[in-house]
């Protein structure tokens, strides 16, 4: 058989694979964890009733209350509809593709899009699990592409550099030797995110989902439903963290609690680390310009929203600064929002109680309605 | 590194591709050489120098026993040769095991004492390779192979990565006599080849590792199901150790058939046999003809009295058993296995062929050789004797009130898989697999991996049989 024609019959075979993973691919449900797919398919039933959603983390999840917030609108004079999407775990690369799956839907009312975004550090942190079904989902061939544009220009610090040296300890000193120790280093995560990427378009590993999907069936692994239908009409979508935590979550409140030092000692890093804006062109200019481009193609307009954290966040305000993003909304300095870096106002340290929520939904409210009034 | 992995489809391309792309004999030897070495490099490294300290041990001795002529002298040797092979086998599998149970059997005689054992890691595939090895110095001895014309080839021969960890256990006669010969691509069966590769990866990623964690929660936990449930657990682990056992041993066979080695069928339908013979015929086949050519026909195999042939029997299925792992456990799996060869034996030797008895035997072969197989997977799998009586007991209806259950769902999906194991032993699909245009099988191909891998177990499992 010549080269030719195996290569033809290779092509041919990888033809029929893509083909048909092509028309697996759509049937793998979104991912259950922390809720997701239940916000979603809620979101899909109501899209047309919301004027707003605010897309986000557990951080948004847990400090945005939309009844709170429309409320506080109502008496300024100002009446819409609020969802809150916030999702737990969420990082930045899901979230846009939560952003993209949202405005898919063409809510008919949407006017604004509250976006937490974030860094899109390409890094898989040493707690991920890369082999996750919701970080397998995320990898699409778009979220992907947005991904290795952050491999290629994300900063390589002492800190990955050590870290990379040590897991590959084989080659690690030679490549150090000689220069291209970077290099290996962003070629390795490139290559683990195209791993995960062949996952998702494969559909690999995820026949029991989708057979529970047709069958209608809840999976075993489907163990961290966060809201039931119920309460995400009464709650539209926000819980405090009073009223679901888990045993992992309680230890988090009392560990902040117990430790009062160490949280002032924290909000003093934050308030110092809001100064040190990072490069822009480290910040994926081409993913933050396609966001705005696809928000207002719905017909809404786009706020950046940076919430009360235990990191200084100062990213979306280097962007703002540099005229990349045109709105930032930045609670996460305690100079001016001292009321979020109280003890009483945090669950844990990187996230609202219910009294600290209910101030941050009144506060968003004053600032979106200046905000909302301000000519465009 | 294992078959399922993506890493090994990367290592395997690049062979295969550079294999085919070497000109001359030795280059390719080398090269699968180096491959090996990488392959099995790639759990520890360390442990290559314990394997080629193996395989030069018998390289040595069948030079030297290629040129001994005294009987005395040549005995001597093979005797050097068991010694180290074994030793090695037996330093790093069944030290600690011995000291144990050397300690516990003290114990139990009211003379408590206390040993050190040694914390030894435990070479992958040891098990394997020593026995291939050992049966080259073997069928040199009996002047059935002259010995290895290079160091390159036997080396090859014992490192051959498809076969390397977990069999089949090759013998020297059936594959250094392939090394002599230049491969030419134009001889490989191709088509056949692909098949098995994804018929074994779907035995072992998605059939054995999704019913894996089932099988966990019963052997983990018995005392908490019913009847039913402890019946679909076991048949479950018959399910799961058949596919990831044969499953890789179709996926070795398939790699070594694409760089244009033969190696032996290790399993042939062996769930299907009708009497317990049969079953060992089938079962992991280059294990139990080892055990026939190496120890039991040299004890004197069907040839000595009766008696002497069932205690070989059970000798054999002892030392079978304690191959598998340094537990008592799968000793008495062994044992077990031992004595349902024995009544078949004297089942044969008591009831005439013709007589109305053997019939009805034959006829409840079926139903019971699946039984007693069923039941000896019972303690091969149990961590503890303990537990293995749990098992048998609820198997039977007793112990306490189930707390938990396995879904309906296992009994057809079982059911299912017995239908696809008879269809595949007709060959169902075979006329496709040879008659189709290229085109129309390179199609299906694609497709058919397409369908298998969302069906893939999430998170890598080690192949049962790396631990032995």
């Amino acid at each position: 058989m010549s080269l030719a024609r195996t290569l033809g019959l290779v092509a041919l075979s990888g033809l029929g694979f893509g083909l048909v993973a092509a028309a697996i691919r759509p049937l793998v449900p979104w991912p259950e964890e922390y809720g997701l797919a239940e916000k979603l398919r809620w979101w899909n039933a109501h899209a047309d009733e919301n004027d707003l959603v605010f897309v986000g983390s557990s951080r948004v999840f847990r400090a945005f209350d939309p009844r709170v917030f429309e409320e506080e609108l109502a008496a300024g004079g100002t009446r819409l509809s609020a969802f809150n999407f916030g999702v737990g775990g969420v990082r930045p690369f899901e979230m846009d593709l939560i952003l993209r799956a949202l405005l898919e839907r063409r809510p008919r009312k949407l006017a604004w899009v509250l976006y937490e975004g974030g860094p899109m550090d390409p890094r898989f942190e040493p707690l991920d699990d890369v082999e996750a079904s919701r970080t397998v989902f995320w990898h699409t061939p778009a979220v992907t592409a947005i991904v290795l544009h952050s491999v290629a220009r994300w900063p390589f610090t002492g800190v990955d550099a050590s870290q990379w040296r040590e897991r590959h300890a084989w080659i690690g000193p030679a490549l150090d030797a000689t220069g291209l120790l970077e290099l290996a280093w962003r070629a390795d995560l490139a290559r683990r995110h195209a791993q995960v990427l062949g996952w998702n378009v494969t559909s690999f590993g995820q026949g029991r989902a989708i057979l529970g999907e047709v069958l209608g069936e809840e999976l075993a692994s489907n163990r961290r439903r966060m809201l039931s239908p119920e309460e995400l009409a009464n709650g539209k979508g926000y819980v405090a963290f009073e009223d679901n935590a888990d045993e992992k979550d309680a230890e988090r409140h009392r560990i902040l609690h117990a430790n009062p030092e160490g949280f002032a000692q924290r909000v003093e890093e934050v308030r110092i680390g809001n100064d040190a804006f990072p490069d822009v062109e480290t910040l994926n200019l081409p993913a933050v310009a396609a966001q705005q481009a696809v928000v207002r193609a719905a017909g809404a307009e786009i706020a950046y929203v940076v919430l009360p954290d235990r990191f200084p966040r100062p990213d979306r305000r280097a962007l703002e600064r540099a005229g990349k993003i045109e709105t930032v909304l930045d609670f996460d300095q305690p100079d001016l929002w001292p009321q979020f870096f109280t003890l009483p106002s945090r669950f844990d340290a990187g996230h609202l109680s219910r009294a600290g929520s209910i101030e941050f939904s009144k506060a968003l409210a004053r600032e979106f309605a200046k905000l909302a009034k301000a000519p465009r | 590194m294992i078959f399922t992995e993506g890493r090994f489809f990367v290592l395997f391309l690049l062979c295969f591709l550079v294999h085919w792309s070497l000109r001359g004999s030795t280059a390719r030897k080398a090269w699968l050489l180096a491959c090996s070495c990488v392959f099995y490099g790639a759990w520890d490294v360390r442990f290559l120098a314990l394997m080629f300290a193996t395989l030069t041990l018998d390289y040595v001795i069948g030079a030297v026993l290629g040129k001994e002529r005294a009987p005395g002298g040549r005995k001597l040797w093979l005797a050097l040769s068991i010694a180290g092979n074994l030793g090695i086998l037996g330093f790093f599998k069944y030290f600690g095991f011995f000291v144990d149970s050397a300690v516990a059997f003290s114990a139990w005689l009211g003379l408590p004492m206390s040993a050190r054992t040694l914390d030894i890691v435990l070479p992958v595939g040891v098990s394997f390779y020593t026995f291939q090895s050992m049966s080259y110095t073997f069928d040199v001895y009996r002047r059935e192979l002259k010995p290895a014309k290079s160091y390159l080839d036997f080396a090859l021969f014992v490192t051959f990565f498809p076969q390397l960890v977990a069999g089949p256990i090759v013998r020297a006669v059936d594959f250094l006599p392939q090394l002599e010969t230049l491969k030419r691509w134009a001889d490989v069966a191709a088509r056949p080849a692909l098949v098995l590769f994804l018929v074994g990866f779907v035995k072992k990623a998605c059939i054995a590792d999704q019913v894996a964690p089932t099988v966990d929660l019963l052997f983990a936990h018995p005392e908490q199901y019913g009847v039913y449930s402890t019946w679909i657990g076991v048949v479950l682990y018959a399910v799961q150790i058949y596919c990831d056992f044969s499953g890789y041993s179709d996926m070795a066979i398939a790699c070594a058939a694409l760089l244009g080695y033969r190696l032996t069928l290790n399993f042939d339908f062996p769930y299907l046999a009708t009497d317990i013979t049969t079953f060992w015929r089938r079962w992991h086949i280059s294990l139990s003809s080892w055990f026939r050519d190496y120890l039991y026909i040299p004890l004197g195999g069907n040839r000595v009295s009766q008696s002497r042939t069932y205690s070989n029997l059970a000798l054999v299925f002892f030392l079978c058993g304690l191959w598998h792992g340094a537990k008592w456990t799968f000793v008495v799996w062994g044992l077990m296995h031992g004595s349902y060869l024995v009544l078949h034996r004297l089942w044969n030797a008591r009831v005439s062929k013709e007589s109305a008895l053997a019939r009805f035997g034959g006829s409840i072969g079926w139903i019971l050789t699946p039984l007693a197989v069923l039941l000896a997977w019972v303690v091969f799998r149990a961590p503890d004797f303990g537990a293995a009586a749990e098992v048998w007991g609820r198997m039977l209806g007793a112990g306490g009130e189930a707390s938990a259950a396995f879904t309906w769902r296992w009994a057809p999906f079982v059911a299912v898989l017995f239908a696809v194991h008879v269809l595949s032993r007709r060959r169902t699909l075979a006329p496709f697999e040879k008659q189709a245009p290229d085109w129309a099988f390179a199609l299906a191909y694609g497709i058919a991996w397409a369908v298998a891998l969302p069906w893939v177990a999430t998170g890598t499992t080690p192949f049962i049989y790396f631990q032995f």
